[in-house]
């Protein structure tokens, strides 16, 4: 197939097969059934669904912070068994140390690399989200919007090849969280990276997403994949925004 | 004793001056009569002595003078056992609290031993070690040991499940995991057992030449001093040891405070 021989050679991401069974008190409790999905490089990938359908362990599973799943996961040519600087991860909770300035918690991934370049990564990623002159802040002296974008900065100074998000912008107030997506597109479109973002938010999936996976729950399986044509930067008030905004409302409803 | 949970650097909010003036009333009117009435007394009372005269005993009186000698041998024995025991308790936490196989293998044992009150070990010690300085020594360290291990096992397994899967994810190395995560994630903790640690240690200084009594130090200063009802020098004694908690915790503060000001204030 031309298509998976191109994913391969470009380093996308190819979910086959996949589930994943927990076990509660002995009992296997399925979490994950038979995910199929095939992200090309520099894709931004939403993922909407109910809560308990999985799509924050399909996260975990390509990360690599979960192990034991069925089917395959590769990355490139490259299977996926436990976490790598490959893959980049920003939490909902950002989980910058606390005891660590801005810039010493990017640099955390950054080790192995010469100290030249490491200020260099750290000054680039700073400007990239927008945090120039909290360098040396210490997480409890930042916003939570400023927080998250330290994060993502941290995740992304690794240059990772794919770069997940588990409902970065969750934990924000809506205004912080628009002016946040905003940010989110731009690092994309300048990082060009692979992006694959779960979210409950049906706006904030249409507004970034190429495509936007539909999950529903018991076990977690994807529903549908909604591709998204639009022209950025969207316009959330355009009738063809608001109209794919309720295409996914309503294949999340039914 | 180990249970001891105190307030380990975050500040509280700043009272008003007033505020402080109200709370010296008491202790200030309470000094002010013990210089006094002694004195409205029509024979002096060897239980009542003057504040005035406490205070001068250790520069006046050749008994009291005693004191200083006692007190740098007290300081010399508190600090050597609290080196020792902090150290070993730092030492203890850090393996049970950093290897599952370490905490599965000693933990129980470690709190089956330390429901032993502190001051029924005098006993074992001195049959072990004899009357002299390593029975002391060996009091105070345990006195300390147990309070810094526990917070330190406590500080390494209460970090953030969270934060783990971030060094995961971050593929930090061995020694970096334990350099930015581990250490820095415990110190707080760790800083809480010490410093409690540093209290039963001074209890356990004080306690300890009380009970063993031989040699010199401030404990045997007070136990020799009530042996001769001289209830000034008991008074002074006791003075110099409240004196002296006060000042290593108040140190101690002082010292650990910029170490965790990366918490912030917390609500």
């Amino acid at each position: 197939m031309s298509l998976a021989a191109d994913i391969h050679s470009t380093r996308g991401l190819r979910i086959r097969g996949v589930g994943k069974t927990y076990r509660i008190e002995g009992r296997p409790l399925p979490v994950l059934q038979n995910i199929h999905l095939d992200i090309a490089p520099g894709e931004f990938i939403g993922i909407v669904g109910a809560s308990g359908c999985g799509k924050s362990t399909l996260l975990r599973l390509i990360t690599g912070l979960e192990a034991d799943y069925e089917g395959e996961i590769v990355l490139g040519g490259d299977p996926i068994g436990g976490p790598s600087r490959e893959r980049g991860i920003v939490f909902q909770d950002h989980r910058l140390f606390p005891w660590l300035t801005v810039e010493d918690n990017i640099a955390l991934g950054l080790d192995g690399l010469a100290a030249a370049e490491i200020r260099e990564r750290i000054a680039e990623n700073i400007e990239l989200v927008g945090l120039q002159g909290f360098e040396k802040a210490y997480p409890h002296q930042l916003s939570g919007g400023m927080a998250q974008r330290a994060a993502i900065a941290r995740a992304l100074a690794m240059r990772p090849d794919i770069l997940v998000l588990d409902e970065p912008l969750g934990a924000l107030d809506s205004l912080t969280r628009v002016r946040l997506q905003n940010e989110l597109f731009r690092i994309w479109r300048q990082s060009r990276m692979t992006m694959v973002m779960v979210t409950h938010d049906v706006e904030e999936a249409v507004y970034l997403s190429d495509r936007v996976v539909v999950m529903e729950s018991r076990p977690g399986r994807i529903k549908t994949t909604i591709p998204v044509h639009l022209d950025h930067p969207r316009q959330r008030t355009s009738e063809a925004f608001v109209t794919l905004r309720r295409t996914v409302y309503e294949s999340l409803q039914y | 004793m180990t249970d001891i949970t105190i307030d380990a650097g975050v500040k509280t909010p700043r009272h008003g001056k007033g505020r402080l003036w109200r709370g010296a009333v008491l202790p200030v009117a309470l000094l002010a009569a013990w210089a006094v009435v002694p004195r409205l007394l029509p024979t002096p009372h060897p239980l009542l002595v003057p504040l005035d005269e406490v205070l001068a005993a250790p520069f006046i009186d050749e008994s009291g003078r005693e004191i200083w000698a006692s007190l740098a041998q007290t300081l010399l024995r508190y600090a050597g056992g609290f080196a020792l025991g902090a150290s070993a308790g730092l030492a203890l936490g850090l393996l049970v609290g950093a290897s599952a196989l370490a905490d599965r293998l000693v933990s129980p044992s470690f709190n089956a031993v330390r429901q032993i009150a502190l001051f029924a070990w005098i006993p074992l010690l001195t049959a072990w070690f004899g009357n002299g300085e390593a029975s002391k020594i060996v009091f105070i360290a345990l006195s300390a040991f147990f309070p810094v291990a526990l917070n330190t096992h406590d500080g390494l397994r209460t970090i953030a499940k969270g934060y783990m899967e971030v060094a995961a994810v971050l593929k930090l190395s061995p020694r970096r995991r334990v350099l930015k995560l581990l250490l820095p994630g415990a110190l707080p903790s760790i800083l809480i057992g010490l410093q409690i640690g540093l209290i039963t240690a001074w209890l356990g200084t004080v306690g300890g030449e009380y009970m063993i009594g031989i040699g010199r130090g401030l404990g045997i200063f007070i136990a020799e001093a009530r042996g001769q009802f001289r209830m000034d020098l008991v008074l002074l004694g006791v003075i110099f040891l409240a004196l002296i908690g006060f000042l290593a915790n108040l140190g101690f503060r002082r010292l650990s405070e910029p170490l965790i000001q990366w918490q912030g204030t917390k609500p």
